[in-house]
């Protein structure tokens, strides 16, 4: 089954490369897959219906409790037989539905086979959180695949659904863990077998609904569904009708048997599903859009579901399954034909004249089958479900309301699948030339609906089979009733209901004039939804004015405050300062102590900017040389280096500022001796803190064991061997928090300033004034060699040219890039390590550009900062993969070593491409920063000449 | 002047200096150190993506260069005296003054080395170097009057010409002292 779900997702990632070359047979290709699922769904079939199952899991993160976990059971099978079924025959008529030039045809492949992956994992899961993701990643497919034309329109709909399935998909995340709090595991197969009980498990239940309910656009979430249908037709088919929108059914499909009996439960489901089921039903006979009249019979019929499953009775269940089957295959079915109706008349509008039934008389065929298995007509497998769904309503203890409105809901089905065949086919071809044209691929086009729809038909014919598999399901419910799906049962009351369901449906035909005119006022949930979005950006919009009034000094304070106030009170009250305190290992440490202070002391005290910024540089060079003295070179090297980095950073940050802090009269908004008060309690807290901190100690240190495994782990500098190899996976987060943070402020800083004034960059220009410079030359300066000492002959962004500047790059650069690999690769033995290499390297770069301006940069980085960080991060991560697959922990290391004849002994520790992954992220970092502050810098000169 | 050197080998000298360093940040002559620091040198000089150094045209005369460095030794501890001198005794805000120089060699890096060794000295600065017309701007510090600019621009020429003479070409070093004679 792992391997199934790879195939999908490594299929999905390939095809877009191959679908250049391939064109539309890509979706050929990529059908492979599905294709691959509903063989082996057959092949399991028989051991699920004697009500087994196949189980495959993988040891995610065991300790954590997080298995991969795998079930296949008779419900997933007759998911699996949906999805992988209907994606086949999707995929293969998207291969002639789509024209050979269609944009983004690789993409479209690769996204919808990444959906029937999602999906099918979805019904595989056997874990909460597992499903979650499954869950998600449909949505994700979902919007990409509905904003595939990039239109204003597509945009909105894949947004809007985006919005609905992923926000009250939030809420079922909360009642997924509550309900694996609850229970103690997040296995769904344990959680089944002894389902909790309690509070918290009705509020979790009540929260799955409502993800469920948006996923399967139920009332009030179903807005989305009709808005999707600007999506290709086929995607509509596959996702909006026979697969994603049927995810929430299945949700409530897999939990009913353990939490049907919750109180909250079948109120809320039946109340829903049958609003649902009514409403859906009702606009449908208003529609006028063959896509939308579809979207809003699917609305309808996942109502149904929801009042099938949600029941917890086995006749309903079994109901259930059918009309489930059932509904992917007709829907699918409708939409396929849908397709080709809009592909040769040009139009999904439906207005009964397209005569459509003579031209294309196969493709009228399934569709009539189609519309009939949805209407419920027999011998379809629509039937057979409509009927098992009457008979699970009329049995005492069920109101019957619940079956008033089943029979109401499955009249408007009928009436709109009249209205669907009328509307798209119906007619005299007045409009349309006499002689038709001969349509090019209608084989191609009209077997995948014929297929599905003649599925319907088989399937009803052998209502038995279906039996098998839907009562290997239904079963778990405890139920005295022997109900077996048929197509005859004798003349019982659901036969009758059955008849007056069909003819009062086809009544309504005749009378459509009047439903359409008539003033029946349902919401529109669209509406809802714009609403929402508008009260929402007006809430956020009144909230940030009152909470972010956009002053530094404001925020700062108000964090510190908080920070004083709340622990520092704690500590103060709580703390116990150590019986015995020694004041230093040696006076040197007093005489940094008293030059940390006074520079700190000053930077409060200075009126300039300027000033500030290199007394805050002394401040940190002293903690440095405070390192050092300690005995930790490693921390004194790297807090060297982002000094030095931060002077730079504040060098160009001050070239927008005023030079002094306050201007005459200006008043701060902090006073300046509060300011000065907090900065000193704060101060005090934090030595206070780590004192407290350190001397707390309650069990032996965790670091107490790291001296031995350092030889184990192939090195001797243990600060290194902590930040890659002991705790690799923190220093991972730490630095794909470091490398978002980077580039998110980066991106804001480049887009506010794109677009501002000309800039003084243009090399043509600085060309251009070079010669002429040249020309005001002296004749024994213009004789003297013009040496060029950096790549790129133009100007730096801060002031003019300097020659002695450049000249000291140029010999500086190379060496210190030396110096980095040195830090790189010595790190583990000794002091360095990929951090203080990269900042090295991004030292180096920081020289060229203050020497050499952007250009220079661009000459010695021709590449993105962000690929280089991302390149880095993958290394990095990558790392993780080795130690994993090979059946021992995530970022497992390994020491290689080995003799050679010359170089002598060479050892290798793997752990040192984690430390390369670090080392090209700094170095993205300070590329980044540069490129950022730098291109503002350079828009800010531009502007001010 | 020699004929231009061609491709690779104008490196050279840079790629030794290079394996120099990785040698002594290593400290170990093992044969795996400098062979990884042949490759590690050429990879920094091909990511560094720099114009090609300029061919060396000097010669090292080792006495002269014992000399310079005699010289710059003691001026940096008789500055480092003057200067500290200066915050002691007057404290506060002194004068600076921005002292133009000529300057005879023509290397740049005799150039390079001449201004990096003044701007060594505590309170000289090599502020910007004007090559087309042959002057290299410093800035001293404590100037007050117009006998110590004289002293500042006879300093910057002394540490030129012995600069020159440590590792000058002989072109250069003709031209210093020819002009020596003349005085």
């Amino acid at each position: 089954m792992l391997v199934l779900l790879l195939s999908h997702f490594g299929l999905a990632a390939s095809v877009p490369f191959v679908a250049r070359r391939l064109g539309r047979a890509t979706f050929v290709l990529a059908a492979a897959a599905p294709a691959a699922a509903l063989v082996w769904a057959g092949f399991r079939l028989a051991e699920v219906v004697s009500g087994g199952s196949v189980t495959a899991s993988l040891a995610w993160a065991p300790q954590l409790g997080l298995w991969f976990a795998l079930r296949f059971d008779a419900l997933a099978s007759a998911m699996v037989a949906l999805v992988a079924g209907v994606g086949v025959v999707v995929l293969v008529y998207c291969s002639r539905y789509f024209e050979r030039d269609e944009p983004g045809l690789g993409r479209m492949a690769g996204l919808l086979v990444a959906f029937a992956g999602a999906m099918l994992g979805l019904v595989l899961a056997d874990h909460l959180l597992a499903l979650y993701v499954f869950w998600e990643l449909t949505t994700v497919c979902s919007f990409l695949l509905i904003g595939h034309r990039r239109d204003e329109e597509s945009r909105h709909a894949a947004v809007h659904a985006l919005l609905v399935t992923t926000g009250l998909g939030l809420f079922m995340l909360v009642g997924l863990v509550l309900l694996g709090q609850a229970a103690d595991t997040y296995r769904i197969s344990a959680l089944l077998a002894e389902p909790p009980e309690g509070g918290p498990v009705s509020v979790a239940v009540v929260l799955i609904l409502l993800g469920a309910f948006a996923k399967s656009a139920q009332v009030p979430f179903h807005g989305w569904l009709p808005a999707a249908m600007v999506a290709p037709t086929p995607v509509s088919a596959y996702l909006h009708a026979a697969a994603m929108v049927q995810a929430g059914v299945y949700l409530v499909a897999r939990l009913a048997p353990a939490f049907a009996d919750v109180a909250a439960w079948r109120p809320l489901v039946l109340s829903v599903g049958l609003v649902t089921m009514l409403q859906g039903g009702w606009r449908a006979l208003r529609e006028d859009d063959l896509k939308r009249l579809l979207a809003l019979g699917t609305v309808s019929q996942l109502g149904l579901l929801m009042v099938l499953f949600g029941a917890g009775s086995r006749t309903a269940a079994l109901a259930g399954v059918a009309v489930l089957l059932a509904h992917g295959l007709f829907k699918a079915a409708l939409f396929l034909t849908a397709g080709v109706a809009d592909r040769q008349t040009g139009t999904t509008r439906l207005d009964g004249s397209t005569g459509l039934w003579r031209r294309m008389p196969g493709l009228f065929g399934a569709a009539v089958l189609a519309a009939a298995s949805m209407a419920g007509l027999p011998p379809l497998l629509g039937y057979v479900g409509k009927e098992a769904a009457y008979e699970a309503f009329l049995h005492e203890g069920v109101p019957a309301l619940v079956l008033a409105g089943i029979v109401a809901g499955s009249i408007l089905t009928v009436g709109y699948s009249v209205r669907y065949l009328w509307g798209a086919f119906g007619g005299k071809p007045h409009t349309l030339t006499a002689a038709p044209v001969p349509l090019p691929r209608v084989l191609g086009l009209v077997a995948p609906a014929a297929t599905l729809a003649l599925a319907s038909l088989g399937l009803g014919l052998l209502p038995g089979e279906v039996h098998v598999l839907a009562a290997a399901y239904a079963d778990v419910f405890a139920g005295g009733e022997e109900y077996h799906l048929a197509l005859w049962s004798g003349w019982t009351p659901a036969f009758l209901l059955s008849a007056v369901t069909i003819a009062a449906g086809l009544a309504l035909h005749p009378l459509r004039q009047w439903i359409e005119g008539a003033v029946v006022r349902v919401p529109d949930a669209g509406a809802v939804y714009r609403a929402t979005l508008r009260g929402l950006d007006l809430a956020a919009v009144t909230v940030t004015r009152r909470i972010q009034v956009g002053s530094l000094p404001v925020y700062l304070t108000v964090i510190l405050t908080t920070l004083v106030a709340t622990p520092g009170v704690a500590l103060v009250s709580h703390g116990a300062l150590p019986s015995t305190l020694r004041l230093w290992d040696t006076p040197v440490q007093l005489m940094l102590g008293l030059l940390i202070l006074t520079a700190s002391a000053g930077v409060a005290v200075a009126r300039r900017r300027f000033t500030a910024v290199l007394l805050l540089g002394a401040a940190g060079y002293g903690v440095a040389a405070l390192f050092v003295v300690h005995g930790a070179p490693d921390l004194a090297l790297a807090q060297f280096l982002v000094e030095t980095l931060l002077l730079v950073v504040f060098l160009f940050v001050l070239r927008r500022l005023p030079p002094r802090f306050l201007e005459a009269r200006q008043r701060p908004p902090v006073s300046h001796a509060g300011a000065a008060a907090l900065a000193g309690l704060l101060g005090v807290f934090v030595g206070g803190f780590f004192l407290l901190a350190a001397t707390a100690r309650r069990w032996p240190s965790v670091s107490a064991g790291y001296l031995d495994r350092a030889r184990e782990a192939g090195g001797t500098n243990i600060v290194n061997l902590i930040l890659v190899d002991f705790r690799a996976l923190d220093t991972l987060g730490e630095v794909s928090v470091l490398a978002v943070a980077a580039t998110g402020v980066a991106s804001l800083v480049l887009v506010a300033w794109r677009g501002v004034g000309g800039g003084d960059g243009d090399p043509a220009m600085t060309e251009e004034s070079e010669k002429r410079r040249r020309r005001r030359l002296t004749p024994r300066a213009r004789e003297a060699p013009r040496r060029r000492w950096l790549a790129a002959p133009y100007g730096p962004p801060l002031g003019p040219r300097s020659v002695l500047l450049e000249a000291a790059t140029r010999i500086v650069v190379p060496t210190a890039l030396v110096l980095s690999a040195y830090l790189l690769l010595a790190g583990h033995e000794r002091t360095g390590g990929g951090f203080a290499g990269g900042l090295v390297a991004g030292m180096a770069f920081v020289l060229r550009y203050v020497a050499g301006g952007r250009y220079e940069l661009t000459a010695a980085a021709p590449v993105r900062p962000a690929s280089v960080i991302g390149l880095g991060l993958f290394v990095a991560a990558g790392m993780a993969v080795p130690g994993w697959v090979g059946g021992g922990e995530i970022f497992a290391g390994t020491v290689l070593e080995a003799t050679l004849p010359v170089l002598g002994h060479v050892k290798l520790v793997t752990s040192f491409f984690f430390d390369l992954g670090i080392y090209l992220v700094v170095v993205g970092l300070v590329l980044e920063i540069l490129t950022a502050l730098g291109a503002q810098v350079e828009e800010e000169g531009g502007l001010a000449q | 002047m020699r004929p231009n050197k061609t491709g690779a080998l104008a490196w050279l000298p840079e790629l030794c200096w290079l394996v120099v360093v990785w040698v002594l940040l290593w400290g170990s002559v093992s044969p795996l150190v400098p062979l990884t620091g042949i490759a590690i040198a050429a990879a920094a000089l091909w990511t560094a993506r720099l114009p090609r150094p300029a061919p060396l045209t000097g010669r090292l005369r080792p006495v002269r260069l014992l000399v310079y460095v005699g010289d710059l030794v003691g001026e940096l501890f008789s500055s480092a005296v003057q200067v500290s001198w200066q915050a002691i005794r007057y404290g506060g805000p002194a004068g600076g003054a921005l002292v133009s120089v000529p300057i005879r060699a023509h290397s740049g890096g005799l150039l390079l080395v001449t201004a990096n060794s003044v701007s060594l000295t505590p309170g000289n600065v090599a502020v910007e170097l004007d090559r087309e017309n042959g002057r290299l701007f410093v800035h001293g510090f404590p100037i007050r009057s117009e006998r110590e600019v004289e002293d500042l621009r006879r300093f910057v020429v002394r540490i030129e010409a012995r600069v020159i003479r440590a590792v000058g070409s002989p072109q250069d070093l003709r031209a210093i002292e020819q002009e020596e004679k003349r005085r």
